[in-house]
């Protein structure tokens, strides 16, 4: 307690020398120092964004604003040379608010990246999936990072962050062309789902004790002609090799054409 | 703090039993209360932005920080500049006081035009009050700090034209100086926003 007196003392006892002898020049030349040191700060905030500071970027900008803020409110708003009770009243409050800013921001389980889960959620939201995402003239493009920040380049290639993807005007004949391969591209999910088991990822079909599939890179079965596989597929094939489930109840007319579209582009010898 | 202190009749330090003068307690009151509104803005902004849960651009897809930064320039500036009307008006100089009043609501405006060429383009580029948690907290934030901005512009202009009545004599120093405490308070909010909303979105 006494050191708090002794110590508002001292500082009342500068504080009243410096008003008797021209202060204002000398503090004029003071804050002018503050001033340039608060613009150098703030220069180096903006250009470490570029240094590859990787994860020691965020804590750095977060000192330096705060050194930014004590330098304010200490000489530009004079706390350090004034009242206690201004100190107390202010100081006291701001720690009090911050400790608040924390404890909603746990509360309602979000401080800043502190969660990847809704972060992918909220970015895969906000892209694009796919062409069904947007209007009938757009089409769902990946868009680069914006150029403004050098270091978001530098230091999130397209793969650390989600590709950001929007919807964009396409001329038609661009989408066209694109329409083409849209089936083969839904056929593709459809077979990593069903056939993906038998088949295999390389369509070369598997021979083993019980499980069996036809290698669907084989000349010979593509000569058989794209209607004849369709209906293998649509009604199931007994062969020299095994069972072919038949999918006539499992996939739409529409998502057989796709996923044979898909075998076709994927497998079949050019 | 300054030579007010010495001068016969003042009647804004006159009659307090703490030693300081009221007015300043008052207004050191009310800035601790504007930290606990920007900082429940600043919590629901960060709470918020994660959860998107409408399409709408991304932070990164918005912000300009070479803008920013230049307007950060520029507020601090007039930071600066408040200092030296507040010296000035200390020191019973009503021509320099006058003066640096003006710039500050100068630079006070530039930075506002920033704003609101920012504010523009974010609306051009699909970011509104209603796209999304993010723009609607970001813009509440922002806007909000940009508004305390225009009341300080205010506050600046009126003491400027009442100088010329000669309202502002040297014993209404502690009236430019209250106003300096509200200005520089708009200033540090805008220190925390700057780095925190904008600069470390760009942070890997
Ligand atoms: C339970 C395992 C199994 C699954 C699942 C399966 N197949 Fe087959 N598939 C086979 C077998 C076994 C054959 C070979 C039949 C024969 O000729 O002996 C075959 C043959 C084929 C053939 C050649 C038919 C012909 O006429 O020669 C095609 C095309 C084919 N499968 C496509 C598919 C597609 C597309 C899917 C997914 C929708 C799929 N298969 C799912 C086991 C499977």
């Amino acid at each position: 307690m006494s050191e708090v007196i002794n110590e508002q003392d001292k500082t009342d006892a500068t504080h009243h020398e410096g008003e008797h002898d021209g202060h204002s020049h000398a503090s004029t030349l003071f804050y002018t120092g503050v001033a340039i040191a608060l613009a150098i700060v703030t220069y180096i905030e903006w250009a470490m964004l570029d240094w590859d500071l990787g994860k020691w970027t965020k804590p750095g900008l977060i000192i330096l604003s705060v050194g930014k803020f004590a330098a304010v409110v200490a000489y530009f708003m004079h706390l350090k040379f004034d009242a206690e009770i201004f100190k107390r009243t202010f100081l006291g409050v701001l720690g009090l608010a911050v400790v608040i800013v924390f404890v909603v921001m746990a509360a309602l389980g979000s401080l800043p990246d502190d969660n990847p889960e809704t972060g992918r959620l909220h970015a895969s939201i906000r892209n694009c999936q796919d062409h069904s995402d947007c209007g009938p003239t757009q089409r769902c493009r990946p868009i680069p990072a914006p150029k403004t920040a050098a270091a978001l380049r530098k230091a999130k290639g397209l793969g650390e962050r989600p590709v950001f993807s929007k919807c964009v005007e396409v001329p038609k004949e661009v989408r066209d062309a694109e329409g083409k391969d849209k089936p083969a591209r839904e056929g593709g999910e459809i077979y990593a789902a069903v056939c993906v088991a038998c088949h295999q990822k390389d369509g070369g079909g598997m021979l083993g004790p019980t499980v069996l599939g036809a290698n669907l890179a084989s000349a010979e079965l593509w000569a058989q002609g794209d209607g004849a596989l369709r209906n293998s597929i649509v009604n199931g094939k007994q062969g020299k090799i095994g069972v072919m489930p038949a999918q006539a109840g499992i996939l739409s007319s529409e998502e057989i054409d796709n996923v044979l579209a898909y075998i076709k582009t994927t497998y079949a010898p050019k | 703090m300054s030579a007010h202190g010495d001068l016969p009749i003042n009647h804004q330090t006159e009659g307090t039993s703490l030693g300081v003068p009221t007015i300043k307690l008052t207004w050191w009151t009310f800035l601790s209360s504007e930290c606990m509104f920007f900082g429940s803005l600043l919590a629901t902004y960060f709470s918020l932005k994660p959860n998107r849960v409408t399409p709408e651009p991304l932070p990164i897809e918005m912000f300009d920080l070479d803008l920013t930064t230049i307007s950060t320039f520029v507020l601090l500036a007039s930071s600066f500049l408040m200092v030296l009307a507040v010296n000035a008006a200390a020191d019973g100089n009503a021509k320099k006081t006058r003066l640096w009043l003006l710039a500050t609501a100068f630079f006070g405006c530039i930075f506002i035009g920033f704003q609101a060429y920012e504010f523009t383009e974010f609306y051009a580029k699909g970011l509104t009050l209603e796209s999304g948690t993010f723009g609607s907290s970001f813009f509440t934030l922002t806007g909000f700090h940009g508004f305390h901005v225009c009341i300080g512009i205010v506050w600046l202009l009126a003491l400027w034209v009442l100088s010329f009545t000669g309202w502002l004599g040297p014993e209404r120093a502690l009236t430019v100086e209250v106003c300096g405490l509200y200005w520089h308070f708009v200033d540090i909010v805008w220190i925390v926003i700057f780095t925190i909303v904008y600069l470390v979105e760009f942070a890997p």
